[in-house]
């Protein structure tokens, strides 16, 4: 499948991207990577008038630490944040995330941004025209129907990217430059929970994703990303999840002091299991609460049927892989 | 839309006139005649496109051709000189490790990359490194055989 | 918690075409540079007939295979072989070269008998020259094909080779083939009682091939058709509903990488020399595909006391299986929560 014409614009810095992006009105993509939407092209999910390119703003490919704050350029490749120093030592988690991503052959293209900003998936939706072609256009390819619910105005499809619950577990924030000029925003409020419009870009903010900046973790803070796929490599996950977790020292053991759980793979946004922080919040760090713990993450998840794996299943992969994730960073044995 | 762009391939440089739409695959095989680089699945679920980009291994299917504007592309063709197979063809070639042949292009690229950058992998090392490359006929033990014949 | 268990599948797989005729020919010429070359149809999609053909044909004729060229594949050159497919070209194709490069060496075995002043019998081909056993006498191929030339006789033969393979009755019953291959495989390997992975430690694949004209392709063909039968024991599956593909690409229709082939594939060559193959040859293509699947099966089985009857063995399959088997275990038990 051939690549439709369109016309590709690189612009040399970010005020003339936001014009360029305001140009267009909407009928635009904005490429970083191109690993996920090329593939979304190829397949027809859109047909833009324009692509606008963030190659060549060479702002957006550092990675620093400045006032206790990492700030990483939503360029940089996912071979980047890997062979970044910094993020090995100071955000182990993220480096751990990134290495999950796609393939070997994906990450030197794929980037930070890219994966931030990475579009739902549904096994109707990412498929070829052909294929779609046999059914009525789901709502999210702009048609009236979804086929996982069958419901007219809604879409289901499932948040994939592995990288953004460990920065939503470490409190990140997102810098976007838009036609009102630049906002930085918690990452979790960056999502909509809209399968259709999954992010504030989506959605049509026309903004662009500058930068993360990630606050430099306490020494006490460990943060872990646990990823369940079908293979050891190329897949999305099944579900993922990172476990941050604040450790206190009292006579009696380990204990939380603070918690933040993120899954993906579930829904149409990475999901915060509030509940489940609050249960371990002051408790001392023992199977028999990470176990319960995991009990309620999972209870806190309503996975649909947007892939070949059951949302039953999905529930139940949660409880181990979060119970896997919390005792990792809880340094407890197995 | 079309562009001039300026790629090193195989060591030659080449200034191309390019449709903005055209994959690095598609000017390869089509503007090029490279059909070492093989179409497979098209979608970066396969490898068989992988090419080295700044000699880091790539999806070129995946990879818009005016993106790698300046860049050094090594295909396959590029490896053999003179005549002679590669040291790392000549492996794959020795081990067994090509059967139908539309993953060997990618897999010794990815191969020849790896060494450069890690002379010694472990073969867990090198298993991850060949993890995005399919192959469907070989069990991927001869493959995995011909990259440690290079490990001391 | 993790249980390893063991799993034993045997196949007997019918080589060639199932109850009916299915030739194949070939023919060789031994030119005047005393190399040879063999024509024959039979495709070689990179399970390696093409060499094998070759080393055949030099093996008959007393040639190095380095001077032994072949075509095949086309059928404007090539006469007619059937199809690659039911593991039958090296047991049929290799019948059909073997009997070509017997005809044409027949030629240069006759005017060397002449030659020599010796007869046929006591004449050795070997390395591209023929020897007279008695006298110690030698003449290499080329020489012999210029002389023969002269005498206006070409170093030409055709060969072709039909299996026996006996006709079914109306009950679909019969000697359906001529030869069988044999095999047995072990697998070993560990199952998650949590989550239902089932990752294959270790596949033993012992394969009767008859004699092995190229140990390592054969090694390659078993290790293949491990990792396929292995994909298609745990992920590979080709979904529908009412009518709809649900795997329609390589993102659904999940391949092995080589990192899900954590598995080490150990391939045994067993030579049981089939007496009406060449050189005692029999297939071996398809059947190390075979197996697997069941032999992982079994060994699920043998770990966690579970039947799982449809493949591919996902882990979601296994996890339901264990579930209604009472046999989830699972690592943390429920606590109450204490506070610091």
């Amino acid at each position: 499948m051939r690549l439709l014409e369109f016309d590709y614009f690189e612009p040399r810095n970010l005020e003339d991207a936001v014009t360029k992006v305001r140009e267009f009105d909407g009928n635009y993509q904005i490429i970083a990577g191109g690993t996920d939407l090329l593939t979304a092209l190829k397949q027809r999910l859109s047909a833009p008038a324009g692509l606008v390119s963030l190659d060549h703003i060479s702002s957006l490919k550092d990675i620093w630490e400045e006032d206790d704050v990492i700030t990483i350029g939503a360029m940089c490749t996912l071979e980047d944040v890997l062979s970044s120093s910094l993020i090995a030592e100071k955000l182990p988690a993220l480096n751990q995330a990134a290495w999950d991503v796609g393939s070997p052959l994906l990450r030197p293209l794929a980037t930070i941004g890219g994966n931030i900003c990475l579009n739902t998936r549904c096994r109707f939706y990412n498929q070829s025209s052909f294929w779609r072609s046999s059914r009525d256009t789901c709502y999210k390819a702009g048609g009236n129907i979804c086929h996982v619910t069958n419901k007219r105005d809604s879409c289901v499809a499932t948040f994939s990217a592995d990288i953004p619950p460990v920065l939503i577990a470490h409190g990140a924030r997102v810098r976007l430059a838009g036609p009102k000029g630049v906002r930085t925003l918690p990452l979790e409020q960056f999502y909509t929970a809209d399968g259709r419009f999954p992010h504030v870009i989506m959605a049509g903010s026309g903004e662009i994703l500058q930068e993360i900046e990630v606050p430099l973790p306490a020494p006490q803070v460990s943060c872990v990303y646990h990823k369940f796929r079908m293979r050891e490599s190329i897949d999305f996950p099944v579900l993922g999840v990172a476990v941050m977790l604040k450790l206190g020292e009292k006579k009696s053991g380990k204990y939380c002091e603070d918690a933040c759980l993120v899954i993906t793979g579930a829904e149409p946004a990475p999901v915060e299991a509030v509940q489940a922080r609050e249960e371990l919040l002051h408790r001392r760090l023992e199977p028999g609460l990470l176990a319960r713990v995991a009990e309620i993450a999972a209870s806190e998840i309503h996975p649909i049927k947007t892939s070949l794996i059951s949302p039953r299943y999905k529930r139940e992969i949660a409880k181990i892989i979060v119970t896997d994730a919390l005792k990792k960073a809880g340094g407890i044995e197995e | 839309m079309e562009k001039t762009i300026r790629l090193t391939v195989n060591g030659e440089e080449k200034t191309l006139k390019i449709g903005v739409q055209q994959t690095l695959l598609e000017v390869l095989r089509e503007d090029l005649g490279l059909t070492g680089t093989k179409k497979g699945c098209n979608q970066g679920e396969c490898g068989a496109c992988t090419v080295l980009l700044d000699g880091k291994p790539v999806s070129s299917c995946l990879l818009l051709a005016v993106k790698a504007d300046g860049k050094t592309v090594l295909t396959i063709e590029g490896l053999a000189q003179a005549g002679e197979l590669h040291p790392m063809q000549q492996a794959f070639n020795e081990k067994g490790a090509i059967q139908c042949g539309f993953c060997s292009p990618g897999m010794i690229l990815v191969a020849k990359s790896l060494l450069e950058r890690n002379p010694n992998p472990s073969t867990q090392e090198i298993k991850e490194a060949i993890a995005g490359n399919i192959c469907r006929c070989t069990g991927y033990l001869q493959i995995i055989e011909a990259i440690r014949s290079f490990v001391s | 918690m993790k249980k390893r268990g063991k799993g034993i599948a045997c196949v007997i797989y019918g080589i060639g075409n199932t109850g009916m005729a299915n030739p194949s020919s070939a023919f060789v010429e031994i030119c005047v540079d005393g190399s040879a070359i063999v024509l024959c149809g039979a495709v070689d999609m990179g399970q390696g007939t093409s060499t094998a053909l070759v080393q055949i044909a030099a093996h008959e004729l007393g040639l190095d295979a380095e001077d032994v060229v072949i075509r095949t594949g086309n059928s404007a050159v090539t006469p007619d072989a059937g199809l690659s497919t039911a593991s039958r070209q090296i047991y049929i194709s290799g019948n059909a070269v073997k009997r070509a490069a017997a005809a044409a060496k027949q030629v240069i075995m006759e005017e060397a008998a002449t030659v020599l002043n010796g007869t046929v019998d006591d004449l050795e081909a070997r390395n591209g020259f023929v020897t007279d056993k008695k006298t110690g006498a030698q003449i290499s191929f080329g020489e012999l094909v210029s002389k023969a030339r002269a005498k206006g006789k070409l170093a030409v033969g055709a060969g072709s080779f039909n299996p026996a393979s006996g006709a079914l009755d109306e009950d679909g019953q019969g000697d359906a083939y001529a030869t069988y291959h044999y095999c047995t495989q072990i697998a070993e390997v560990e199952v998650d009682t949590e989550t239902g992975e089932v990752e294959v430690i270790s596949i033993v694949a012992a394969h009767d091939a008859g004699k092995a004209i190229n140990p390592q392709a054969i090694e390659g063909q078993i290790e293949g058709g491990v990792a396929m039968g292995l994909g298609y024991g745990l992920m590979e599956e080709v979904v529908t509903d009412q009518g709809y593909l649900k795997t329609p690409s390589l993102a659904e229709y999940l391949i092995p990488t080589s990192l899900d082939l954590a598995a080490t594939i150990r391939p045994l060559i067993v030579e049981v020399i089939e007496p009406t193959g060449p050189f005692g040859a029999k297939g071996m293509g398809e059947p190390p595909t075979c197996p697997t699947a069941a032999a992982i099966a079994n060994a699920v089985y043998d770990a966690v006391g579970v039947w799982v009857s449809e493949l591919p063995l996902t882990s979601e399959k296994v996890y339901n299986a264990l579930e209604k088997a009472g046999k989830l275990e699972k690592t943390d038990p429920l606590g109450a929560p204490a506070l610091a």
